[in-house]
């Protein structure tokens, strides 16, 4: 079955890569994962106007979803990585916020949320979940984006009060008791 | 009359044509399997992040500095050396230029800000947030301006505030006059 990644192995994988990461990767370390999983050279030329753009702080999840989507038994199922993927994956690690790449990358719960968003960027399906289970968690967990929705609503409310102020500070003065 | 007049004159001529034929016009080796292709990751992303609505505007500004820049931004956008990796080409360096916009924390498509700006709006504040990132003047629009027009259009979350003091402001002096 192409294009479904096995959500129980793909979670062993990415905690075992974490845990083996020691040490900051640079570039180089980058491009050698990438060269596992049969980048070709539209792909690198993708990487290199997009690593630039990338807060160094944060290569350690390129390089870490790079080896977990280059595994050998992954791909088995899920098939070659799509031809931008390694631009994908930059623009979901770019979204991330400040944080703290090397303590959050052993967060269980971190790990499974890196590994749905990669695999919804990179358009692959799990396997042994449910669509509607998995279409459910995705659109829960997609903090970055359900932050902006909450921003959005939010906004609507504050204009409405902020013209509601002005109301009240142009409402003639009445007596009490009146 | 738009403050833009060169920008305004490029980006209509670019019409509505499908990204990966401005793809194909602004580098004309790049074949049309790979420009497919692009597009394709590129709505990925735009999905991905909610901006759909991004799509269009985003390639055709990403086009349009790419090949309105000279040699600024392109000097920017070429992060490794050749012997790392193989020199991107005009389209790829736009390619890259929109989906790093497409992934933009900005309003979301439907959200209170793009759904009342124009598209031609929407296109300068973009080409604004590229002209201020990469600290390159393109055409008529300078980094003072670039930055002026970017806050002006409140995409970023940062700036509602202040549009809701501003839409505040309007309402007041449109309904009490200025008492």
């Amino acid at each position: 079955m192409s294009g479904m990644i096995p959500m129980t192995y793909a979670m062993q994988i990415i905690g075992q890569c974490a845990e083996e990461m020691v040490a900051r990767p640079d570039t180089e370390d980058i491009l050698t994962v990438m060269a596992r999983g049969g980048s070709g050279e539209r792909e690198f030329s993708w990487v290199s106007v997009a690593l630039g753009q990338l807060d160094d702080k944060k290569l350690p999840l390129l390089y870490l979803l790079e080896a977990v989507f280059t595994d050998d038994d992954l791909l088995d199922s899920t098939g070659p990585l799509p031809e931008d993927g390694v631009m994908r994956l930059i623009q979901i690690i770019a979204r991330f916020g400040n944080i703290d790449v090397m303590t959050s990358i052993r967060d269980r719960a971190f790990q499974e949320e890196l590994l749905r968003l990669s695999a919804r960027a990179l358009g692959y399906g799990f396997v042994g979940e449910r669509e509607a289970t998995t279409r459910f968690l995705l659109t829960t967990i997609d903090s970055a984006t359900a932050a902006l929705e909450q921003k959005s609503a939010n906004y609507t409310t504050r204009l409405n009060s902020a013209k509601a102020a002005v109301d009240n500070k142009h409402r003639p003065s009445r007596p009490y008791g009146e | 009359m738009s403050d833009f007049e060169d920008i305004d004159k490029l980006l209509g001529s670019m019409g509505k044509r499908h990204p990966r034929t401005l793809l194909c016009e602004l580098e004309p080796d790049f074949d049309s399997e790979a420009a497919a292709k692009v597009e394709e990751g590129l709505r990925a992303v735009a999905e991905q992040w909610k901006h759909v609505s991004l799509l269009f505007p985003a390639v055709r500004v990403a086009v349009l500095a790419e090949s309105m820049s000279g040699s600024g931004l392109s000097a920017q956008l070429r992060a490794l050396p050749t012997d790392v990796a193989p020199q991107p080409g005009p389209a790829m360096r736009a390619a890259a230029l929109a989906m790093r916009i497409l992934a933009l924390p900005i309003d979301i498509d439907g959200g209170p800000i793009l759904s009342t700006l124009g598209v031609r709006q929407v296109e300068h504040a973009l080409l604004a947030w590229i002209v201020t990132t990469y600290k390159t003047p393109v055409g008529s629009m300078s980094r003072k301006l670039a930055k002026y027009t970017w806050e002006e259009s409140c995409l970023a979350p940062e700036f509602w505030q202040g549009r809701i003091d501003r839409e505040a402001y309007d309402y007041e002096q449109k309904k009490y006059g200025s008492s």
